[in-house]
């Protein structure tokens, strides 16, 4: 086989191999890559300036609160490692209250307006928010804990029919010090100041930072119904319970907060 | 060759065990060819060559083989598959173990340029656009390399078991 002796094969081969290469290796109709997505969050605030001011039914300058369609809800790690338990309070309001307020009241309904709050979209150093819970209150589902253990629990007092109870042993109050934006969302960072006594002897207030939402102004109607505006607040925080002598080993230490404000101008 | 998926897969298994021979083997020749290389080494590393052919075509049917188990039978095995003449063609190398066909190490090499040619036929006929192109031709250069990468290695395990052999004979 003199063709295999004189190497011809060999250069062949060796030429086929490098076009091949050669070939692969070209990038000239490579796509370009499209440009990378940016990673910098698109942030818009509006200049919706929201206030209770009088609350006069019919004002649609004035924003009330809608209790009926809000929430206050709680979460927390059943015996602090299962899943969650879970519950909401059936009474709540947005009023700031005063040591001279903290008293029974004979009512079904709202024991205090609903005003102590403001809300400035682009403003938040003018935003500014109070809430309150009656802890007995505390909703479960399950009538049995909610009036049984879970007021010795909570060092509260059961609830007494047509009577709402704001008293220092059943309130949990907040009030925020301080609103500002967050710089990575469309969010707020407020800073609160959490009061309630729990087992203690007298109340605590402890400053807890939480995230504030708000979902934008939107006009509804319904039928033949006049239409009105709506818009929402959600604060989310976490609070320690054991900060609050809450000793129970049911729950975990840490406590989520869910607050779901929704209000409206009619 | 059916241009399915699955004949274009077996088409690239099929490459990958052989079509390095034919380079591994010119060069090897070349090498051995150069003045000063000792005869009775030439003759022993021109002997191993049809040997590593062998074993790449036992390697070949026990892939093909393993690919039909469990449940191995005739007809799956023959539904398998997808060209005929390239797979039997496949089969070939292990002729390379009969002490006749292994006296003529050039037919090994004459076997072995059916891939390249099968290779050739992929580049020229392949179609599609020069993107396709350059990803299909830089895939069966990957596959080339690979091959001749393995029969290298083959090679060089047969070689130093050669080695090792002749050393305990004469230390015997």
């Amino acid at each position: 086989m003199k063709l295999l002796k004189n190497h011809s094969l060999l250069i062949i081969l060796v030429l086929l191999s490098g076009y091949g290469y050669i070939a692969s290796c070209t990038h000239d109709a490579v796509l370009p890559l499209p440009a990378a997505a940016s990673n910098t969050p698109v942030i818009k605030h509006g200049t919706e300036i929201l206030l209770p001011k009088a609350m006069v039914i019919g004002d649609t300058t004035s924003w009330k609160l809608d209790k009926v369609h809000s929430s206050v809800m709680w979460a927390t790690n059943y015996v602090g490692a299962a899943g969650l338990l879970t519950g909401r309070f059936n009474q709540f309001g947005m009023h700031e209250v005063t040591d001279a307020k903290m008293i029974n009241y004979i009512t079904a309904g709202q024991p205090l307006m609903d005003s102590s709050w403001a809300f400035y979209e682009n403003e938040p150093a003018k935003s500014y928010f109070n809430g309150y819970v009656q802890i007995n209150t505390s909703n479960t589902g399950e009538p049995g804990r909610d009036a049984g253990c879970n007021i010795t629990t909570l060092g509260t007092v059961p609830i007494v029919t047509g009577t709402q109870n704001l008293t220092v042993t059943n309130l949990a109050k907040i009030k925020t010090t301080d609103v500002k934006f967050d710089p990575s969302s469309n969010d707020y960072i407020a800073t609160i100041s959490l009061t309630w006594k729990g087992t203690l002897a007298a109340p605590i207030t402890k400053s807890i930072v939480g995230r504030l939402k708000y979902i934008p102004k939107a006009r509804v109607q319904f039928g033949t119904s006049a239409a009105y505006s709506v818009f929402g607040l959600q604060l989310l925080f976490q609070l320690n319970c054991r900060d609050f002598g809450i000793a129970s080993t049911s729950i975990s230490d840490k406590v989520d907060i869910v607050c779901n404000m929704n209000f409206n101008n009619k | 060759m059916d241009h399915t998926f699955f004949a274009y897969l077996q088409q690239l298994e099929i490459l990958a065990f052989f079509s390095g021979y034919a380079p591994v083997y010119l060069v090897v020749q070349r090498v051995v060819s150069l003045p000063g290389i000792n005869e009775s080494f030439k003759k022993r590393v021109q002997l191993l060559l049809p040997y590593t052919y062998a074993i790449a075509g036992t390697l070949f049917l026990g892939f093909e083989l393993k690919n039909n188990f469990p449940n191995f039978s005739i007809a799956r095995f023959m539904e398998r598959v997808q060209d005929s003449f390239l797979f039997y063609w496949s089969l070939l190398p292990l002729a390379c173990w009969v002490p006749v066909v292994r006296r003529y190490p050039f037919l090994s090499l004459l076997h072995s340029f059916a891939y390249l040619l099968v290779m050739i036929r992929e580049f020229v006929f392949s179609g599609g656009n020069a993107y396709q192109n350059n990803h299909f031709t830089g895939n069966y250069m990957r596959i080339y390399s690979i091959s001749m990468l393995a029969y290298l290695m083959i090679l060089l395990v047969l070689g130093l078991s050669s080695l090792f052999y002749a050393f305990r004979s004469v230390k015997n």
